[in-house]
């Protein structure tokens, strides 16, 4: 299976690289941001650029993210978070595309702005604390953590 | 070594600073500190404002006997990653060093998990690092529940299957058609199919029959060595392909054996022993064709079972058949045979005219209680003229049945149509008025849950099969089978008794749609699929 795994740096990065294990069978590649952090990323992957709060980065990411999926039609979307994550949860409901959305480690009690969003567009929503799932609802899923 | 670290947030963190400044001056320990944006310089250890190179503050974490640190996700994360002893001095609105309190909720569940020494009052820090000396968090790596979840979850989701069939694809018979709705539902749900079978003796050929992909492997018709060669031939297709599949899904009689460490789920259409045992001995083919499924086929098929991880079959009639070949009830599942409810549909239903159709379809043979139907026509045409029997399909008996006909003087009541194609078959489901079947035995015969889709009524035997598809007066009407005489009484009865047949009808379309549609099936293999995924991982 082909695995699309979409995180910002920082982070993002350092839970989603805790993860790989899950994936190591199968095909994969990362979107991540432009950034140091990501360059020494060893694996396959796409970068865009900083989208932060940018209404006209975030369309730009649109059509970037857009001809990634296109071209890669990968079979699940995993992300453990920030706002790169909205682009291709939201293409993905529109191209078939199976997606989990990790909330990041570090959201015991509040939600994030991009989990806000993404617990509409994604097949799975998982957080990382069980105080999260009241707040959230009953889609997410509590099943343990990276650390 | 101590490694303190404020990280990057724009507010300064000059208690955890100046406290540290002064416990540098006691203790003999190297000290290197991160101050972030804090304007107090320290005297007595190292520091540095922010990391450019992040390798470099990799190499401080691993180096570090205790890490200090504010409790913001990136420094605890990379502490616990590196598990090493943690104190977290969480940043408080109330000294202005962060605009609101949220860092005491991460520095909360930290302590109550024992994953850090937390400090609440800085005068607490230097016996805290002390302590901090013990406390060794170990990071259960092998063992997380959430990379176990995300293992187990990315494998079920889109699967790719391999189909092994020994019958024509496109299909023309049960097994084929079996595979090719099986397959066409798994697509739509997300999984890939590939179907391999039987090709020309020279070549392999790749086709893509509407999104099934289809490899047709060579095939010599040596009897009884074809299994061998083909099996050869299918094996060394498989192995390039292997790394992509996930599930190796057998249907037999007869594939080859694929060797593989993938998960083997067979489906016994019809077990190689009831096969032999039906075979009757008329000519030197079919003596020949009963000594190879003795010989050959029968320990192939053995093979097969012990090869795979689950069995299913399509029936309980054939689950009986197979009590011969002990398999453990667990790996037994019956996962049932399926009818597209779509394309035969009772919304297209003629109404009826004068003429009344009374239909049957199959393989034209004298197990199926032909020629007991011929015999009840004859009781029937002396009382009613209103009545036509259709016969669709070929087979052994066709040209007997043709004569027998003639014999008794009935050619214009019987119309049989030899073998027809889906399309055909469907109209003739929507003319006719009542559906029969007179056989002998059966497994689940796939004509009457199309002609049940289809709304009709139906008149079956009283065998194992059909036992389990209809309940007499509920779904259909059971009768004996052999019984020509009962036969005709009933068509007669539900002939007379519209409200009958409606409700017969009207049953048979729910149950079809409860239990027999493909999507329900698929479901079944899906299951099936999951656990040996999960069994073998």
């Amino acid at each position: 299976m082909k695995i699309a795994l979409v995180c910002s740096q920082g982070g993002h990065l350092n839970e989603m690289l805790f993860l790989m294990e899950a994936f190591k069978k199968h095909d994969i590649f990362f979107i991540t941001y432009k950034n140091p952090t990501t360059r020494a990323l060893k694996y396959k992957k796409y970068v865009v650029e900083n989208i932060g709060t940018n209404i006209r980065m975030m369309i730009k990411a649109f059509f970037q993210v857009f001809k990634i999926l296109i071209k890669e039609k990968p079979d699940l979307i995993v992300s453990t978070g920030s706002e790169i994550a909205i682009p291709p949860y939201i293409l993905a409901r529109f191209m078939r595309i199976k997606t989990i959305y990790i909330e990041s480690w570090c959201r015991i009690k509040t939600k994030s702005g991009t989990g806000r969003i993404l617990y509409y567009f994604s097949n799975v929503f998982l957080v990382q604390w069980p105080e999260l799932v009241k707040l959230y609802g009953k889609k997410a899923k509590y099943r343990g953590a990276v650390i | 070594m101590i490694f303190v670290t404020v990280g990057t947030h724009y507010l300064g963190f000059e208690r955890l600073i100046k406290e540290m400044d002064k416990i540098a001056s006691r203790i003999n320990e190297k000290i290197i500190c991160q101050i972030g944006s804090t304007k107090y310089e320290p005297k007595n250890m190292n520091y540095f404002t922010f990391v450019e190179d992040e390798e470099k503050i990799a190499e401080l974490y691993k180096k570090a006997r205790i890490i200090i640190s504010h409790a913001g996700a990136g420094s605890i994360f990379a502490a616990l990653n590196y598990q090493k002893p943690l104190v977290v001095v969480p940043r408080l609105k109330k000294y202005n060093e962060h605009i609101d309190d949220h860092q005491l909720e991460l520095a909360e569940v930290l302590e109550k998990e024992g994953k850090a020494v937390v400090i609440y009052d800085i005068n607490n820090l230097e016996n805290a690092i002390k302590k901090a000396k013990k406390l060794n968090y170990k990071r259960n790596k092998g063992n997380n529940n959430l990379i176990k979840f995300l293992k187990n979850i990315s494998r079920g989701w889109k699967m790719k299957i391999c189909m092994v069939i020994s019958t024509p694809f496109p299909p023309e018979e049960g097994i084929g058609y079996y595979t090719y709705n099986l397959s066409k539902k798994l697509i739509e749900k997300g999984h890939k199919v590939i179907v391999i079978t039987r090709g020309s003796w020279n070549k392999t050929q790749k086709e893509k029959i509407e999104e099934i992909e289809v490899i047709k492997a060579p095939f010599l018709p040596i009897y009884p060595f074809y299994i061998y060669l083909h099996g050869f031939f299918v094996n060394k297709i498989f192995k390039s392909l292997e790394s992509q599949i996930d599930i190796v899904h057998l249907h037999s009689p007869l594939p080859p054996l694929i060797k593989t460490s993938r998960p083997i789920i067979t489906t016994i259409h019809t077990p190689m022993l009831t096969d032999y045992r039906q075979t009757r001995i008329t000519s030197f083919h079919s003596l020949f064709s009963k000594i190879s499924a003795k010989l050959v086929s029968y320990p192939q098929e053995l093979k097969l079972i012990e090869a795979s991880d689950i069995i299913t079959t399509v029936s309980n009639p054939v689950a009986q058949e197979l009590k011969e070949y002990n398999i453990k009830p667990s790996e037994l599942i019956i996962t049932g045979n399926g009818v597209d409810e779509k394309f035969f549909n009772y919304k297209q239903k003629k109404p009826e005219g004068n003429i009344k159709y009374i239909m049957f379809a199959g393989r034209i043979d004298r197990e199926k209680g032909l020629f007991d139907l011929v015999e009840c026509g004859r009781y029937i045409s002396k009382e009613r003229s209103d009545v036509r029997f259709i016969i669709a399909g070929k087979g052994r008996d066709f040209n007997k049945l043709k004569k027998k006909i003639k014999k008794i003087g009935l050619q214009d009541k019987f119309i049989l149509t030899g073998q027809v194609n889906k399309n055909q078959l469907v109209k003739l489901y929507q003319n006719a008025t009542i559906f029969i079947l007179p056989s002998y035995h059966e497994g689940l015969p796939s004509v009457v849950l199309e002609a049940m889709s289809c709304g009709l009524p139906v008149i079956v035997t009283d065998v194992r099969g059909n036992r389990e598809l209809i309940s007499n007066g509920e779904t259909g009407i059971v009768i004996p089978p052999r019984s020509p005489k009962k036969m005709a009484k009933t068509i007669s009865t539900l002939l007379d008794d519209e409200k009958l047949r409606k409700k017969l009808g009207e049953n048979a379309r729910k149950i079809i749609e409860k239990n027999y549609t493909w999507d329900k099936i698929s479901n079944r293999f899906l299951e099936c699929y999951k656990s040996t995924v999960k069994e073998s991982s």
